[in-house]
């Protein structure tokens, strides 16, 4: 192998290793608690790698019940696979997604090197995904969305490939890696047809129809186990209805007062579509890392912004390389669809792939910054700036994040589930009431899963024990998940009570009766343990 | 140019029609009363509502106001009286000479697509929506488009640029940022820098300075400057957050230094870009204007949405050619007093770039296909005429900010008050001054304000017999009441002790058919 082609794979290597370090490093500490999500996947894994039931019971389903939200299994039958290599430990979850996070780094250079066939080109864009904000925060937290996310880059870049080089069968590869990513997450089940469709598109003058039926027969015949699921199970449309736009509070209350429907429904989805493209959102405060305002985290670094802008001069300016642009413009403006028809104000884990090919279009930006910057010696200064940058991100996801929002992680959910465990023998019943909060109070929903989890609960006796009680009561052995009602329950004897502020008069408890008081992290109580 | 010009008497028509369909709607707000009633006390009175003689400077709840609206509205007031109609024709006629003004301005630059210009501002919702109400951003972007044509223009001296440059420093502090860059960027794009234009650069500059030394001599003038110019500085957000997060990272073991390179002030410059951006972000252009919905058309955006196709066409466009950097300085004279306004967002710095946004769309859709261009035209119109449709959906949703149900109760609340005194809470709208002024065939002065003072933000309490009374206090029935009657909001109407020794005289009811105001009679006390 020519020695260029060696220095180049190392670069390549050095880049996918920094961006595996930051996707991997104390990935068990950081996020600082494993999430609703991540909890309740992992310990249904661990139930289907031991008994190939979840933790209800289902035999090998295709959709998860979880805690009412129906969720697709392939993350979890992966982690199904990682526990075995790795154990029942928290880390086993976020492996995947990190791993499939580091791939991607992998799967971006590929795809701007098909694009473009430039070497710099392609290493400084995955050199860019590799430090960019929603990558490395998506990676660490066990989402789903990033197995397929991966995917559907290499696929991409293998179908431009075969228009390119006449290569059918690379071209069969690439739609088998589209989709294969649809069976991952609901938004790439909407979004891979349009990717594919703008790739024909685009492409249309380096192939011909024959090809073109080929690559689509293909693909069809990649997604008949997908159509039979959609088809055979009703529940895997629950989750889809669930998240639906018409599920929007605020535009619930426009089409009370509404004569013309659709318009509303059309009006307020293409507000909400290009409102993904706001500004602050995209750079600011997006990640919703802080409650500081623009003291945060946007999905990109600040300093990408004006590379974002360059990037898109320079895209436009590009001459020989007309397809490829309006294939990456219009992918660029296609990826903010999921979240026009999904109920959230803002939902940045459904546009992720927005994150990347803006990132993308900000290392054409650097790229063209590098040109106009001959002297290696100036070129150091926005080096060095994009340093500062993403310390400043740094800093932000391991220190504010934490301390400023560690309620959206559930935590203490873990030190409450551990603490329930220890004082089992010395109650006769222990009532948990999961609902938390640090400003208003919600529902924890995965109250079962810690308490499987950390008590090291064999999912086989969970699926036998786990009962429903009378009202919202859940039971596992004496410990009970259910609101608390103190006016009646302040009377109950050999019991232990771990609830909110939210739900415990704690002032007129006697303080001999606080036998532990659970913070958030930034040192605020969130659940008290008063015996009874 | 036979066809052209009935073309743009066409679409001047159309601009016309559209500003006068639903005549009577949007309701008006407190602040817009506030100038029509003002201009009808000028011009009956020759003073204002605080009883001054002919002011150059007013006052609101919220900040100072400059006087051209309110001596434009007493001018109306001469020939039309205290009337609805006269001030929405005269907005309405500043709206389409808006139109007409796009139409020259792009035939000036861009011959070629001086009449869809023209026809896209005549069809721009917010343009529209401008034109319906008493407002200062519609003024100020008709005098800039005036500025800029009278710049570009040899044939005419320096004077006519100079006066309408101090017009609009009489409309809108919006313009003491913007004119001197304005007439700068506007001399090196059009290369005349000779010597009148240079004294027309020089004389903008020396306006803008003496109107904000005049208005820093004000007792309240930093004041107002800082809350309503310079909130970046003002709102403690930003500083709190460096703080905080400087805090937290100490408290987990960074080193004090690392923090100080971190967070520091330059995070004001960041926002202050952000805020920038946002400003004139995408969704504002195309799909919701006012999130609020206080100001514009209910889920339309400046323009018409489709008309997002040709602006991307028209920016791609420009990026090739050398005019960007002038397109770009264009944008930074009109969007960088945004800077300094996180966490607010002015509307009427988007107003004002909305005719010159008018010529790039035109621009983009002179790319497209010419039945593309005819498909994106017919949708634009559609679109706006749709819009139409939704008013009366979206004055139930203004129903609190723009009040059109409080007329029976202000002519109710007057009539009682002949005679007797009235209790009125605070909490039924924000201002009730401008109110009464304007529905009732009485007016009311501070006779408690000097004269010469220049009070900041005033809200008029001494209204005769009404008395304003807080919306938290508590009413009682007593002996001898202080007030025979009482319009309370139903929050106080809830709390009100004692609810049978009143008779309830009337319920008013708002656009949104919700319980507004509860009239009630007795004697009544207030503790």
């Amino acid at each position: 192998m020519p020695k260029v082609v060696w220095l180049k794979l190392m670069i390549l290597l050095v880049i996918v290793l920094l961006g595996g370090l930051l996707r991997f490093v104390k990935l068990a500490e950081h996020p600082i608690q494993l999430n609703h999500d991540e909890i309740s996947q992992l310990y249904d894994a661990i139930s289907i790698a031991q008994t190939k039931k979840d933790i209800y019971g289902n035999f090998l389903p295709i959709v998860f019940p979880s805690f009412g939200v129906y969720i697709p299994g392939h993350y979890i039958y992966i982690t199904a696979l990682t526990s075995l290599l790795f154990g029942n430990q928290e880390l086993t979850i976020r492996i995947p997604a990190a791993l499939a996070g580091s791939l991607l780094i992998v799967a971006v250079f590929i795809f701007v090197y098909s694009l473009f066939g430039e070497f710099k080109l392609a290493a400084l864009s995955s050199a860019m995904i590799a430090i960019t904000p929603s990558e490395i925060f998506y990676s660490r937290k066990s989402f789903e969305y990033m197995i397929g996310h991966c995917l559907i880059f290499l696929g991409t870049a293998l179908v431009i490939f075969s228009f390119k080089n006449k290569k059918t069968s690379l071209g069969f590869l690439g739609v088998m890696f589209l989709g294969l990513s649809m069976y991952t997450y609901a938004a790439h089940v909407l979004m891979v047809p349009i990717i594919l469709s703008l790739l024909i598109y685009a492409f249309k003058k380096d192939t011909n129809l024959k090809k073109i039926l080929q690559l689509i027969a293909g693909f069809v015949f990649s997604l008949i186990p997908l159509i039979l699921i959609l088809l055979l199970y009703s529940t895997s449309h629950i989750r889809t209805n669930s998240i639906l736009i018409t599920q929007d509070f605020n535009l619930h209350q426009e089409l009370l007062l509404s004569d013309f429907k659709l318009k509303t429904i059309f009006d307020f989805s293409f507000d909400r579509l290009l409102s993904q493209l706001n500004p602050s959102f995209l750079f600011s405060w997006g990640l919703d890392l802080t409650s500081q305002g623009p003291i945060g985290s946007g999905p990109l670094l600040i300093w990408q912004l004006p590379l974002v802008f360059l990037g898109f001069i320079n895209l436009t300016l590009l001459r020989n390389k007309k397809p490829e642009k309006k294939f990456l413009l219009m992918w660029i403006f296609a990826s903010i669809i999921p979240t026009a028809i999904t109920f959230e104000q803002n939902s940045p884990h459904r546009i992720v792939s927005l994150f990347t090919l803006l990132s993308i279009v900000s290392a054409i930006g650097f790229y063209q910054l590098m040109k106009y910057l001959k002297n290696p010696k100036v070129l150091f200064i926005p080096v060095i700036i994009l340093l500062v940058n993403f310390i400043y991100f740094t800093h932000i996801y391991l220190v504010n994040y934490p301390y400023e929002k560690s309620w959206t992680l559930e935590y203490p959910f873990k030190a409450v589930a551990e603490y329930a465990w220890q004082q089992s023998p010395n109650f006769e019943k222990i009532v948990f009431d999961p609902t938390y909060g640090n400003i208003d109070p919600q529902k924890g929903v995965a109250a079962q899963y810690y308490l499987g989890f950390y008590g090291h609960y064999s999912p086989r006796e969970f699926q036998k024990k786990y009962k429903k009680g009378p009202g919202d009561e859940y039971i596992l052995d004496n410990i009970s998940i259910r609101s608390v009602d103190w006016t009646s329950d302040k009377y109950q004897k050999k019991t232990l009570f771990v609830a909110s502020p939210w739900r415990l008069p704690i002032n007129s408890i006697p303080q001999t009766n606080v036998l532990k008081t659970f913070t958030f992290y930034d040192g605020e109580a969130a659940f008290y343990a008063v015996g009874m | 140019m036979i066809i052209n010009n009935k073309c743009l008497w066409l679409i001047l028509l159309l601009a016309f029609f559209l500003r006068t369909v639903d005549f009577s709607w949007p309701d008006f707000s407190t602040d817009e009363l506030r100038v029509i009633a003002r201009g009808h006390s000028l011009a009956s009175y020759g003073v204002d509502e605080l009883g001054r003689a002919f002011p150059l400077i007013f006052n609101s709840s919220t900040d100072y106001q400059l006087p051209l609206s309110s001596y434009l509205a007493a001018f109306i007031s001469f020939f039309f009286g205290k009337s609805e109609i006269g001030i929405r024709i005269l907005f309405i006629l500043i709206g389409v000479l808006v139109v007409f003004c796009t139409f020259i301005l792009a035939r000036a630059f861009f011959p070629k697509v001086a009449l869809s210009s023209a026809l896209i501002a005549a069809t721009a919702p917010t343009l529209i929506y401008f034109s319906k109400i008493p407002n200062n951003a519609i003024s100020l972007t008709l005098l800039i488009q005036l500025i800029i044509l009278t710049i570009t223009q040899s044939s005419v001296g320096p004077l006519l640029p100079l006066l309408l440059i101090l017009l609009a420093d009489l409309t809108s502090k919006t313009s003491w940022f913007i004119t001197p860059f304005l007439v700068l960027i506007l001399l090196l794009s059009t290369k005349k820098l000779k010597v009148q234009n240079v004294t027309v650069l020089i004389a903008s500059v020396v306006l803008s300075t003496i109107f904000f030394i005049f208005i820093l001599n004000l007792p309240q003038g930093k004041r107002s400057l800082l809350e309503n110019n310079f909130s970046l500085i003002s709102n403690p957000t930003v500083i709190n957050g460096l703080n905080t997060a400087r805090g937290e990272g100490i408290s987990a073991g960074w080193a004090r230094e690392t923090e100080k390179i971190l967070f520091n002030k330059s995070t004001f410059i960041f926002t202050g870009i952000i805020q920038m951006l946002e400003t004139f972000q995408l969704s504002r252009l195309f799909s919701n204007f006012d999130p609020a919905n206080v100001f514009g058309f209910l889920g339309l955006g400046a323009f018409s949405k489709i008309l997002i196709v040709p602006f991307l066409v028209s920016l791609v466009h420009f990026t090739k050619q050398k005019k960007l950097l002038f397109l770009l300085g264009y944008f930074l004279v009109f969007a960088y007093p945004a800077f300094f306004l996180y966490p607010q967002v002015d509307l009427e710095l988007i107003v004002i770039t909305l005719p010159m946004l008018s010529i790039l769309i035109a621009c983009g859709l002179s790319r497209l296909n010419k039945h593309i261009q005819i498909c994106v035209l017919v949708f634009t119109i559609l679109e706006i005429l749709l819009g139409f449709k939704f008013t009366p959906m979206q004055s139930k949703l203004t129903s609190q900010y723009r009040p059109s149900w409080i007329k029976p109760i202000i002519i109710e609340a007057q009539r009682s008050s002949l005679n007797q005194s009235v209790a009125f809470s605070d909490k039924i709208v924000p201002d009730l001054a401008p109110y009464i002024n304007y529905y009732s065939n009485k007016a009311y002065f501070a006779s408690s304000v000097d004269s010469h003072t220049q009070p900041y933000k005033v809200v008029l309490t001494n209204l005769g017999n009404v008395t304003l009374v807080p919306s938290k206090s508590t009413l009682y029935s007593c002996d001898r009441g202080q007030y025979k009657t009482a319009f309370i909001d139903p929050g106080m109407w809830e709390r009100l002790t004692e609810k049978g020794n009143f008779s309830v005289a009337k319920q008013f009811l708002g656009t949104d058919l919700k319980l507004e105001v509860v009239q009630i009679k007795g004697e009544i006390c207030q503790k």
